[in-house]
């Protein structure tokens, strides 16, 4: 299991599978300062339809250029919600706050 | 024979000139106030008729998607965090969105005076509640709401944006609660 190419989430329509997965979102360009660090990424998430999510974060963020890519070759029993999670803990254990999407302060 | 037949229409150079009296303080005073007056109501007469009251047309589109038996969602029962993120790019950072006693159902993007706003479907125990939020512009007020039948909308500012619920009237002092 491992995350699939960076796509520009305004070209989610042509990459976002549909089906359960999880999510990740960045900036195209620059760093986002966070309280201990500096980051592209704005956004992680387990959702049940990868593609929904992505043509509608695409919409909600016409303007914006982001990047987003997916998890690839998931096995069967994989605990996508826990990995998800796992995946924001250590974000948040190194840059010190959520992920700027998740954040609503 | 007359040699200065060309001044017989104008004054003759002699007489006395006319002088009017001039108008009488008061009345000059009057007059410029009611001109003042009438241009003011004129101009506010105008603005009322030409924009219509920006929370009515708010609370209008809250109530019609509300009414609406299938609508289309941008997303179907998102998570908080899903959500969160959509929202982030509708209207905004720090938007005020339903508490964890509503059941999300949906959201979608819509346009409303040529700015987004999130309409979000929720169920808040058994009432299904629709919840609109935007940026407000301007002057809006603070607390307002209307009944519609069995319906009633609610509106009232969180810091910079503009929220309105709408659910069963019998039911709003509950629903109500589960927004911030």
């Amino acid at each position: 299991m491992r995350f699939g190419p960076w796509y520009p989430l305004t070209a989610a329509a042509e990459y976002a599978p549909a089906g359960e997965g999880v999510v990740q979102l960045r900036v195209a360009q620059g760093l986002i300062d966070y309280p201990t660090g500096k980051s592209a990424m704005v956004w992680y998430g387990h959702t049940t339809d990868v593609r929904t999510v992505a043509l509608a974060l695409a919409r909600a963020h016409a303007g914006k250029d982001l990047w987003c890519r997916h998890l690839i070759e998931i096995a069967d029993a994989t605990d996508l919600a826990g990995f998800c999670a796992k995946l924001r803990d250590e974000f948040v254990r190194r840059f010190g706050t959520p992920p700027v999407f998740e954040n609503p302060g | 024979m007359s040699l200065v037949e060309a001044e017989s229409l104008g004054p003759v150079e002699g007489d006395a000139p006319l002088v009017t009296p001039p108008r009488p303080p008061h009345r000059r005073v009057s007059v410029s106030l009611l001109f003042t007056l009438t241009v003011l109501t004129g101009t506010v007469v105008a603005i009322y008729m030409t924009f219509p009251a920006r929370h009515n047309v708010l609370m209008t589109e809250a109530i019609k998607h509300h009414q609406t038996s299938e609508p289309a969602w941008d997303l179907t029962s998102p998570s908080a965090t899903e959500l969160r993120a959509w929202a982030i790019g509708v209207v905004g950072k720090d938007a005020p969105l339903p508490g964890p006693g509503a059941t999300v159902i949906g959201a979608r993007r819509v346009e409303l005076f040529e700015r987004d706003a999130a309409v979000i479907g929720t169920r808040i125990g058994a009432d299904e509640v629709t919840y609109l939020v935007q940026r407000a512009r301007g002057v809006a007020p603070e607390h307002a709401q209307r009944e519609e039948g069995t319906l009633r909308a609610i509106e009232w500012r969180k810091g910079p944006f503009t929220c309105i619920a709408v659910g069963p009237a019998a039911s709003a002092t509950t629903w109500r609660a589960a927004f911030p």
